[in-house]
């Protein structure tokens, strides 16, 4: 009875499963992996076992749920193993897997720091051709603002003496001014995203306004509270970690009245932030990226003009999604502020960004050059 | 197609268990039919290049076998062409680069890829053959019989080696039972969890170690290393062989077993009694007692020991490491007949347990190590007590300590243990501790699934011998 019984029990779930596979209409993407899925009509003869297995493990029925667990379940294990060889006190930086470290004793999720010797010489190219671009345009003020990020933030003198050595003289150079250490970082970072927080995107707009000679800085606003809004930042949504986050938060600058255009397109406004101080805020959204929400995503080109600054100067901006936070604060003091990521340019206005035309055919007086490790250390940054 | 696949669990083996038993019971040769064909589909499923290969061996030993009648020729001609095809696409270019670098001479290597399963199969086919030739079987008229037992898929791409006489009456008349049915699924699913569950994860461990640069390994990362090999090896072809042997046992077929708790052996020779039997009793009936075994003077005795060790080795991959893990093993099996088998004997169980499980790490990371120079570096290393950067370790393999709970696991599972946890349960509780420990089983399986679908590492070592 009991052998009739078991393998009864094993052939049903062995008959089972393929079945309610086969008869449920398969599903096109997994929310839990962001991507999409294996469907029946996508089996080839060619290769039939391995799109019949494909097909069966991304369309099991319950699959995200398992897989969700089984994560858990992993992600619960390496900590538990972590946090008793964090106690031990053995090494400050604990993996949590995929490139992504827990600074010991805290929740602040770090990268580990980049070796200087293996990215001297892509540095070197990005400030050569910055260099490039200042000699074709002399006329131009140029400056180059460095944010010390978690990578360089021990050894960033190493970096700051490249800059200096290697920056044409006449390209004023700063480096973040306020962040030596991990104690530093902590007090200018998110916990689980690569960005700056709202006290280390004022201190980098400080800094910035120092270094463009700008004597009319802002003083920091109040704080806009959004009632324990939940922030997993790009570090845990990496690695898939629930338990860490942030509460997301930001400074209610008042900005001049200014027009918008991205990618050349009139825009009512760039980021959300009205909308987030009127309350009016997707919540519950597990991995929700705040900080683009809040202050505006990446795009080719952003275009800021304040009509009332027209006497004012034409400046443009090349940098990542570092300056997104601190766009509008730049464009405040400038008649227009043209933003620019080139990672985005050329596939978004399906042109390449020609920066001399530019600077001639927009009255361009600045070029600020806002990066941290992710910039200098990717070729796509090349400007000239 | 692996066991461990989705395909095999949800599609091919619920088609192939509905197929044979729709079939009536005596109706024997019916499904021998069916058993053939998904057979032959399961190895096209895997190898579509190379099953012209199969069915020539197939129909050439069936012919062979069938002229045999004790004629040595024929023996010979059977074995020439066997080996012949096993050295063509195994060994081939393993003559052809140790050629090159011996004589300085420049031959292009053969664009030729290893068919799944080949070594297996082919020792299989020889054991029928030399059986036939010795008397000891009968020649198989029926090709669909001798054709259902080369091809037959739970054994077919990593054993065990079944010799033809282990299944010969079972070709032609089995018994169909729950009991046979439900235990054969019960070893499955053993194996399987050993493949999947702990082989897969300690795996990440070994290959982690043994894929770092050899000069930055210590002494420590190496035992560790070769403590997670050993364990992997282990519960990934011993699970593929409880499944073979639960897959044989659904359908009727009594294979033997492959392994016996080969890590709690007292010496290597008791070692080699329990890890991959199969393969030790061929080499003993078809190469080591035809040499003569031990009914010889010591010099021919020993050199019976050399070639069924060297051969052993070959058998396992055309690379030197190979040969010279067969060479590493006949060296300590003839020291201990010699020499210290009386002294083993003689030592306490933890010594003799010690003394077998160091020189089987030894033995596995030469197997596992395959550049020569690498394993002279690490061999040094042991020796010198060379210290391991832990924290260097951890810190560029972060995610390595998940495995360590099936690294535990596997250390128990290795032992008898669990067998013995079990049997006392099931003494104590009679038929109530059955059911749970089926119970146990389902949660196993269960377990096995959400592992299969969130691991995407899962390949089968035993697959390229």
């Amino acid at each position: 009875m009991r052998d009739k019984i078991f393998a009864v029990s094993i052939s049903i779930i062995l008959l089972l499963v393929p079945i309610s596979i086969l008869i449920r209409k398969d599903k096109d993407i997994s929310l839990t992996e962001n991507r999409a899925l294996f469907k029946k009509s996508d089996i080839e003869l060619t290769a039939l076992n391995e799109g019949i297995n494909q097909w069966l493990e991304d369309q099991f029925i319950g699959g995200d749920t398992l897989k969700k667990m089984y994560n858990r379940c992993k992600n619960k294990t390496i900590n538990v193993s972590m946090k008793l060889i964090e106690k031990s006190n053995l090494i400050n930086l604990i993996p949590m897997g995929k490139g992504i470290y827990r600074l010991a004793n805290t929740d602040y999720m770090v990268y580990k720091l980049a070796e200087f010797d293996e990215f001297k010489d892509t540095y070197g190219e990005i400030i050569d051709s910055i260099n490039h671009v200042y000699n074709q345009n002399s006329s131009v003020d140029f400056y180059v603002y460095n944010i010390v990020t978690d990578d360089i933030v021990i050894g960033r003198e190493k970096y700051d003496e490249l800059f200096r050595k290697r920056l044409d003289k006449n390209i004023k150079f700063m480096s973040s001014t306020k962040i030596n250490t991990y104690d530093d970082y902590k007090k200018s970072f998110y916990k689980t995203d690569h960005h700056w927080d709202k006290d280390g995107q004022y201190d980098g707009y400080v800094d910035i306004m120092h270094l463009l000679g700008q004597e009319d800085i802002e003083e920091k606003p109040r704080l806009l509270k959004f009632d324990n809004l939940k922030f997993w930042g790009s570090k845990a949504r990496a690695i898939g970690d629930t338990e860490i986050y942030d509460e997301f938060e930001a400074y209610d600058y008042s900005y001049p009245e200014m027009s918008v255009q991205i990618n050349f397109q009139e825009v009512p406004d760039y980021g959300d932030e009205e909308n987030f101080a009127s309350g009016n805020i997707i919540r519950d959204v597990e991995f929700e990226n705040y900080y683009a929400d809040f202050y505006g995503s990446d795009y080719g080109i952003v275009n800021f003009c304040v009509s009332d600054n027209e006497e004012c100067e034409n400046i443009l901006v090349l940098s990542n999604s570092y300056s997104n936070a601190i766009n509008k604060l730049i464009a405040s003091k400038f008649y227009n502020t043209y933003i620019v990521d080139m990672r985005y340019y050329e596939s978004q206005l399906n042109e390449s960004f020609n920066i001399n035309e530019f600077i001639k055919n927009n009255d361009i007086t600045k070029v600020l050059v806002i990066g941290n490790h992710m910039y200098y250390k990717n070729i796509k940054f090349k400007i000239d | 197609m692996v066991f461990s696949s989705f395909s095999f669990l949800f599609v091919f083996l619920p088609i192939t268990l509905i197929l044979y038993f729709i079939i009536p019971k005596d109706k024997i040769t019916l499904k021998n039919i069916v058993l053939l064909v998904m057979s032959m589909i399961f190895y096209t499923l895997g190898e579509t290049k190379y099953f012209g290969i199969m069915i020539l061996s197939i129909v050439v030993n069936y012919v062979l076998a069938l002229f045999m009648k004790r004629r040595k020729c024929v023996l010979i001609l059977a074995i020439v062409f066997n080996i012949g095809l096993l050295c063509l696409f195994k060994y081939v270019n393993f003559f052809i680069c140790t050629g090159n670098a011996l004589f300085h001479i420049s031959l292009a290597p053969l664009n030729l890829t290893l068919p799944i399963g080949i070594s297996f199969y082919t020792f299989q086919i020889m054991s029928y053959i030399i059986d036939v030739y010795k008397g000891g079987v009968k020649p198989q008229k029926n090709i669909i019989n001798l054709a259902t037992y080369i091809v037959l898929f739970p054994q077919l791409i990593a054993g065990p080696i079944v010799n033809y006489k282990t299944v010969e009456d079972d070709l032609k008349s089995r018994k169909q039972s729950w009991s046979d049915v439900a235990e054969g699924l019960r070893k499955f699913i053993i194996g399987l969890g050993k493949k999947v569950i702990i082989a897969n994860n300690v795996a990440i461990l070994a290959d982690t170690i043994f894929n770092m640069n050899f000069f930055e390994l210590g002494s420590g990362l190496i035992l560790i290393g070769a403590i997670a090999y050993a364990l992997q090896i282990y519960f990934d072809f011993s699970g593929y062989s409880d499944m073979a042997i639960g897959l044989g046992k659904i359908f009727g077929f009594h294979f033997l077993e492959n392994f016996n708790y080969p890590y709690t052996a007292k010496s290597i020779t008791d070692f080699w009694r329990r890890w991959h039997i199969s393969l030790s009793s061929w080499f003993r009936e078809y190469v080591y007692i035809p040499l003569g075994g031990n009914r010889c003077s010591k010099i021919k005795w020993l050199r019976n020991i050399l070639v069924v060790w060297m051969l052993t080795g070959f058998w396992h991959g055309a690379n030197w490491n190979f040969i010279l893990w067969g060479l590493y093993f006949a060296i300590i099996l003839v020291v201990e007949k010699i020499w210290i088998h009386k002294i083993i004997e003689k030592l306490p169980s933890i010594v003799a347990h010690v003394y077998s499980i160091v020189l089987i790490l030894y033995g596995w990371i030469i197997f596992r190590v395959e550049d020569i120079h690498g394993i002279i570096y690490i061999f040094k290393a042991v020796i010198m007590f060379k210290k391991s950067d832990w924290v260097e370790f951890i810190g560029n393999n972060g995610e390595i300590v998940y495995v360590v709970p099936f690294f535990i696991l596997g250390l128990i599972g290795c032992t008898p243990i669990v067998k013995k946890i079990k049997d006392k349960i099931i003494s104590k509780m009679k038929n109530v501790g059955l059911y749970i420990s089926d119970v146990g089983l389902v949660i196993i399986f269960g377990i096995t699934i959400v592992f299969i679908l969130s691991l995407s590492y899962n390949p089968f070592i035993y697959f390229r011998f």
